[in-house]
């Protein structure tokens, strides 16, 4: 059977800078999150003013449209996605700005693959 | 994580001479050995120049993070070392700055996660030059824990 967990969250974060994502991932390492996937993915306003012409010249209206989008997957520990998400925005700045990128969570459903981590130290 | 809790007033070195990262190498390995039994300076000296790693380059200031397990250590020992070349036709590639992360294989997400930490403010402009620029020991202690409050 699989087994619905209370104790950890997705954590995505939308980051749109390169230089970021090593920052981030090595400020994971620091709370202790030791597994984490980076999707390299493109931003909605990326595609529509790259690749749909009628849009092309309207690119101030999307700001940073023309970065890429890193996704950056994890299962974290529920008593650090505080701290996570402060990471985040440290490195990132402020999320609040338009096109800056961005950092959720999501409950976890029923899972496999996932064996549980002890608590950092 | 804090680097307080590694990086004390007296795991400091701020006059460092040495033209090259194995003279360096060789200074810090002679500093362990008189501070810690039962540490074998060959393979402390072998580890740390395999282990010799550049963490992140501004200019010409390199911040260095040469590190090594040593079983017979009771724990974690970073050492911090500003580097005074001899002459200043020196190596580019001569690190200014060098932290040393020594620790007990049982520590090793410890270990991991002091270099995390290291390596996330090497990327910060200012962190190594200003480290570069100080000469007396207390304020590039102070400077160390100025960033390390900064940061989550």
């Amino acid at each position: 059977m699989s087994e619905i967990r209370n104790d950890v969250e997705l954590l995505v974060c939308l980051v749109k800078e390169y230089g970021h994502v090593d920052e981030i991932l090595a400020g994971f390492l620091e709370l202790g999150i030791s597994g984490a996937t980076v999707v390299d993915g493109r931003g909605m306003g990326e595609i529509i003013t790259r690749d749909i012409p009628v849009f092309s010249g309207l690119r101030n209206l999307f700001p940073r449209g023309d970065l890429h989008t890193y996704v950056i997957l994890s299962l974290v520990q529920v008593e650090v996605i505080e701290t996570a998400f402060r990471l985040v925005e440290e490195v990132c700045g402020d999320l609040s700005l338009p096109g800056s990128g961005g950092v959720f969570a999501l409950p976890v459903g029923r899972n496999r693959g996932f064996p549980k981590q002890p608590p950092a130290e | 994580m804090r680097l307080k809790d590694y990086v004390q007033p007296d795991s400091i070195f701020t006059r460092i001479v040495a033209d090259e990262r194995g003279e360096l190498n060789r200074i810090i390995t002679e500093i362990l050995v008189s501070r810690y039994e039962d540490i074998n300076a060959g393979n402390l000296l072998k580890d740390l120049n395999t282990q010799d790693r550049v963490a992140c380059t501004q200019g010409d200031c390199i911040i260095g993070v040469p590190n090594a397990f040593v079983d017979s250590l009771p724990d974690t020992v970073c050492l911090v070392v500003r580097v005074l070349p001899r002459t200043d036709a020196v190596s580019p590639d001569t690190i200014r700055v060098g932290f040393f992360v020594i620790s007990p294989s049982r520590n090793a997400m410890k270990h991991l996660r002091l270099i995390a930490r290291i390596s996330r403010f090497a990327c910060h402009t200012g962190f190594c030059s200003d480290l570069a620029a100080i000469d007396d020991p207390e304020a590039f202690y102070q400077r160390i824990l100025a960033e390390d409050e900064k940061h989550v």
